[in-house]
């Protein structure tokens, strides 16, 4: 193979020696340190490929050994050059895909981030192109040592990163820290407070005194467990902290207006393709903004080669203009919107079967659908505040 | 003197038989006969005839020849 491409650059001729004695050219060829291969005898005539340089050279001995000689088949650099000498495009075209191979090859093109699962990728992308892992850069600058080192700095959830060059793509990888919960801190005092009005059913008290008992009603701010403790060596400041669940009344108040507006798309589609190439991002539309009101999504499209996604694509941003629509909704409707947002509320609001519903008022008031409901919850109602401090 | 030269022709002569497929021949002298069955080949021993079949020589230089083929028969004799 490789003898193959030494000769091809160079060219080399395929010939034919026919007549007299070809067994002398062979031999006057090899004492011109002419190298020849591929010697074959075909009835009468000998083959044999040369180089093309050493063609000339051969036609004396041919003719001291009687021999006529004609060239079979040309292969090579000069013979291609030759056919195409007039097309100077392929060859401006090959210097180009030369140069744009040459410049491309040592380049990063994609960035792969893995094991990451709570720090952002775009943090870690962030960190990677301090140390010079940015698309399009190239990957001999990249300060893999510094990375290591360096790049979990200022990054408490990491232990390690690094970045791995594979051909054009740069692979980071890191490893994060396992976080184990913080310590509890005992060295400020403070009080236990009521965060609302209720009965206490439960008290599960960790640290400091407690200042009510179960089955007492308490109202909002009331003073639970206090920090100040009595002891025989006098008061004592500590850290109150527990959960105080209590019997608690709450009331969740949902509203759903009978005429509203809402947005719709006209029907009116503006595409706004982007064409991305590594960092180069060159958009194919006026950069004008538009007269109305729109919603937009966008729609990328990489060339992918296994699985790898490169960074060569489109990506089209679709601009839908919309308008402002007035409409009504049933009663019904309101409703049925009004139980919907109500569910969402209670699952925000309260732990699972920890409430009961005590009564429901619903009605419309001035256009507006009204959904008031009461519960009888049970929750813990321990609020943390500073020593002898209120609620906020 | 003419001992001290024999010697070093014969030292440098040398012939790699693998298989029948091919014989690389160094310090050759030359080619007496070359036709599809056989390839005498001038040597410091004196003439190398090899017999086959599609016999071809596949590198040809001052040095030496590799002759591939259908190795069938070696002969080594004295030249005509």
């Amino acid at each position: 193979m490789v003898s193959q491409l030494l000769r091809w650059f160079p060219g080399w001729v395929r010939v034919e020696a026919e007549g007299g004695y070809p067994e002398r050219l062979l031999n006057a060829v090899t004492m011109a340190q002419i190298a020849a291969w591929n010697v074959r005898r075909k009835g009468e005539s000998v083959r044999f490929s040369c180089l093309a340089g050493d063609y000339r050279a051969l036609r004396p001995l041919a003719r001291k050994a009687c021999v006529r000689m004609r060239v079979r088949h040309k292969h090579g650099l000069p013979f291609w050059r030759h056919r195409y000498r007039r097309r100077k495009g392929l060859l401006v075209g090959l210097a180009l895909y030369l140069f744009v191979l040459a410049w491309l090859s040592p380049r990063i093109w994609v960035i792969e981030v893995s094991g990451n699962s709570v720090t952002s990728t775009e943090e870690i992308l962030a960190i990677a192109q301090q140390h010079g892992v940015v698309l399009g850069a190239r990957m001999d600058d990249v300060d893999v040592k510094g990375m290591q080192i360096g790049g979990t700095k200022d990054t408490p959830t990491l232990s390690f990163i690094t970045v791995n060059p594979s051909h054009c793509v740069a692979r980071i990888e890191v490893t994060e820290r396992e976080q184990s919960p913080p310590p509890l801190d005992l060295s400020q005092p403070s009080d236990v407070v009521a965060l609302r009005d209720g009965r206490i059913l439960q008290m599960e008290v960790y640290g400091g005194q407690k200042l009510v008992k179960v089955g007492e009603a308490v109202t909002a701010g009331t003073r639970l467990v206090t920090g100040r403790v009595e002891t025989e060596m006098g008061e004592q400041l500590y850290r109150s902290y527990g959960e105080i669940w209590a019997e608690t009344r709450r009331q969740i108040t949902v509203t759903v207006p009978l005429t509203f507006s809402y947005t719709e798309p006209t029907g009116e589609v503006i595409c706004q393709p982007t064409i991305t190439f590594l960092f180069w991002k060159i958009p194919l539309y006026s950069k004008l903004p538009l007269q109305t009101k729109s919603r937009q999504y966008q729609a990328s499209h990489f060339l992918t080669v296994n699985k790898t996604v490169l960074p060569l694509g489109v990506t089209n941003t679709y601009q839908m203009p919309v308008k402002t629509v007035t409409s009504t909704r049933t009663e019904e409707q309101a409703q049925a919107l009004a139980q919907q947002q109500l569910a969402e509320k209670e699952a925000a609001l309260f732990l699972p079967e920890s409430f009961a519903e005590l009564s429901r008022h619903e009605g419309v008031e001035d256009g507006v659908y009204i959904l008031r409901v009461d519960y009888l919850c049970r929750e813990n109602i321990a609020v943390e505040v500073p020593l002898d401090g209120q609620l906020p | 003197m003419a001992k001290r030269e024999w010697w070093s022709r014969m030292s440098n002569f040398f012939m790699e038989v693998e298989g029948d497929k091919r014989i690389v021949l160094s310090g050759c002298q030359g080619i007496c006969t070359y036709t599809e069955e056989c390839i005498a080949l001038r040597t410091p021993f004196g003439v190398v005839s090899l017999y086959g079949q599609d016999m071809e020589m596949g590198c040809m230089t001052a040095e030496g020849a590799t002759v591939t083929g259908k190795i069938q028969r070696i002969e080594f004799g004295e030249e005509a």
